[in-house]
């Protein structure tokens, strides 16, 4: 099953994103971080990426990939590079593949130090301006019935 | 014939050539007669040579040295030979005016007809006299110090702008040596690089690439920067050296570095500001895109009950880019906040600012509690003051929990010194230890799950206890923070 996972302050950017899946009706599970350390102690919950099978190329024959995380650049107290540093560190020590994850980063902002530094990151994918379109999940959600989706 | 007749048609014989003679020439006899002067010589004085003739060469000569010549002359008379007359002295001859000659005179013996003479050759020096006057005032016009040492390191010439500098009276600096003017620990060394430098011709600064210090008469040392010259004169080699006092140029250069400083941390203070600005302010509009065409769907779809909700989220992210606009004008305006500077009553501010924040402190459960003692008075302006004792004091109710026992809010004062110190003190939720080096920072938010608050509220306080010229302090634990301004102590009144 797809997986999507939002790490955000903002409650209503979370609204947004989990809107947007429910109205596709795809099978998704969502999870929802209000801030960076509940993020991190949800994938350090021991069994997290024991229980995936991570052999799978991701963006191999063109399919979406299994998990997608999205992370908020701009959040109090640990920003969403700092958070991402902690994981990368922690998929490591989990010897979990880079790939296991397709992580997007958000940012309202255009900001060139960001985008620099997020296209420094290892584990990062790719950065998505907010706010998100329904392009974008359509692309990383593939709906069920894409007729639904209009 | 007349013995002196016979002579003097001598003399006229023998010296007409020199008449005209572009060297002024006298001859005088022992007893101090002039029995010859050529055309200069009497021009010199301002006689004609018939005048001068049969006259004393004492007319010729100052009235406060004229008995001191008698006797040298007489000397002279006993012991004569061929030298310069009054070496190593300025001499000076007195025209008819009275005004004094200066003179260069070299003396030569003459024997004429069996009578002893002495030839005198007068050079006028009031041309080269005036040429060392002008250099005298060139070098006193001057702004920079002159200091001239002779190959021993004697100083024979020191200009005003040089004394003043070093702190001496005109006149005390001559015949004493360089190593007074350099500071005690440098002499010694000095004494060296003196010595080989005299050996050299060159132009150069001095002490290339140190800081080179002068020495006060007083003791005090002060930055110089230094040019030397070697001069050669006919009386040897001497050192010239250009003093300019650096002092005032190395305080600009402190403070044009202090400003720079203060400059660069402003604008780092700007991008940090407008980094911010890109990510908080931008934040709600880019919510509010995504939300409007999110409702615009659910209306399509006649999902009525869907769209009441998001349209409900827009209005929340509507009010919160508000409240931040109103926050970022507010420190904006910080720096032009003009109220007068006046005593300002502390506790009844503390009470208009408590009761203000009433209803929100009754929702959030929190007693406020004004501890300030009667008749304490802050030198401050009023609205700047009212400002950070708000902010503080929304602060602690916003933060408030009820771990730590009922909630408060107490806001108390005390005198220390000539400031006030204002204490706002709360049992919340603290500030997390990893982010206490940020609390004054902006767009700094500690609690996302408690407040949507801008994370300019501290960074606004710190700029107004700043401008009120106040320090601010914090500690906090997880038992709440207590926030301290101390800021000008007004007038106490006794109660």
């Amino acid at each position: 099953m797809k997986r999507v996972i939002v790490v955000d302050d903002c409650e209503a950017d979370r609204y947004l994103i989990r809107r947007m899946i429910e109205r596709r009706q795809t099978d998704v599970d969502f999870v929802e971080c209000p801030d960076a350390p509940s993020a991190l102690r949800y994938f350090e919950q021991a069994d997290w990426f024991a229980q995936r099978n991570f052999s799978g190329d991701k963006g191999a024959a063109g399919d979406a990939p299994e998990t997608v995380l999205l992370v908020d650049i701009n959040m109090p107290r640990m920003n969403g590079f700092q958070f991402l540093d902690q994981l990368q560190d922690l998929m490591k020590e989990r010897q979990v593949p880079a790939n296991a994850l397709w992580i997007a980063v958000l940012s309202s902002s255009r900001a060139r130090q960001d985008r620099a530094r997020a296209a420094g990151m290892l584990v990062v994918d790719e950065c998505l301006a907010k706010p998100i379109e329904l392009a974008d999940l359509d692309r990383l959600v593939p709906p069920l019935n894409s007729g639904l989706s209009a | 014939m007349d013995e002196s007749v016979k002579l003097s048609r001598v003399l006229e014989d023998r010296f007409a050539p020199f008449d005209r003679a572009p060297t002024a020439m006298l001859v005088a006899d022992r007893k101090g007669v002039i029995v010859y002067a050529n055309q200069l010589a009497a021009a010199t004085f301002d006689y004609e040579c018939e005048e001068l003739i049969g006259s004393s060469v004492d007319v010729l000569i100052p009235t406060d040295v004229r008995a001191v010549h008698t006797h040298l002359r007489q000397a002279y008379t006993e012991y004569p030979a061929t030298r310069r007359m009054g070496a190593s002295r300025d001499l000076e001859g007195l025209s008819r005016s009275g005004r004094r000659v200066p003179v260069e005179i070299g003396l030569t013996p003459l024997r004429l007809e069996g009578v002893d003479l002495t030839l005198a050759f007068v050079l006028d020096l009031t041309g080269r006299t005036r040429q060392e006057d002008r250099f005298r005032a060139v070098t006193e016009a001057a702004s920079h110090g002159l200091v001239m040492v002779n190959r021993e390191g004697t100083i024979v010439l020191a200009n005003g702008a040089a004394c003043s500098m070093f702190g001496y009276e005109k006149g005390q600096l001559l015949g004493q040596t360089i190593e007074m003017l350099v500071p005690r620990d440098r002499a010694l060394k000095h004494r060296v690089y003196r010595a080989s430098y005299a050996e050299r011709t060159e132009v150069r600064p001095m002490g290339f690439g140190r800081d080179l210090f002068g020495k006060r008469s007083d003791g005090t040392e002060f930055p110089v920067e230094i040019g030397l010259m070697p001069l050669d004169s006919d009386d040897g080699r001497f050192i010239v050296a250009t003093v300019i006092d650096l002092t005032e140029r190395k305080r600009i250069e402190t403070e044009i570095r202090r400003s720079n400083e203060h400059l660069l941390r402003l604008n780092e203070e700007l991008s940090g500001f407008s980094y911010s600005v890109s990510h908080d302010l931008k934040s709600p509009l880019a919510s509010i895109c995504g939300l409007v065409d999110l409702a615009a769907r659910e209306l399509a779809e006649n999902d009525l009950e869907g769209a009441a909700e998001t349209l409900a989220k827009i209005g929340e992210r509507g009010r919160h880019a508000g409240q931040l606009v109103d926050d970022i004008l507010d420190l904006a305006r910080t720096d032009f906040e003009t109220g007068a500077v006046e005593d300002v009553d502390l506790r009844a501010t503390v009470q208009d600012v408590l009761v203000s924040l009433g209803s929100f402190a009754e929702q959030r459960k929190v007693e406020l509690i004004n501890d300030v003692p009667h008749g304490l008075s802050a030198l401050s302006q009023a609205v700047r003051l009212r400002q950070v004792l708000k902010n503080l004091a929304s602060n602690a109710v916003k933060y408030s929990c009820d771990q730590n026992g009922p909630p408060f809010a107490r806001v108390s004062a005390s005198a220390s010194g000539d400031r006030i110190e204002i204490q706002v003190e709360d049992n919340g939720l603290g500030i997390p230890a990893d982010c206490r080096h940020q609390v004054f920072g902006m767009f700094q938010r500690f609690h996302p799950q408690h407040s949507d608050g801008s994370g300019l509220g501290l960074a606004l306080v710190k700029k107004h206890v700043e401008s009120l010229g106040g320090t601010i302090r914090f500690e906090s634990s997880a038992q709440g923070s207590s926030f301290v301004v101390a800021i000008p102590e007004g007038e106490r009144t006794e109660q």
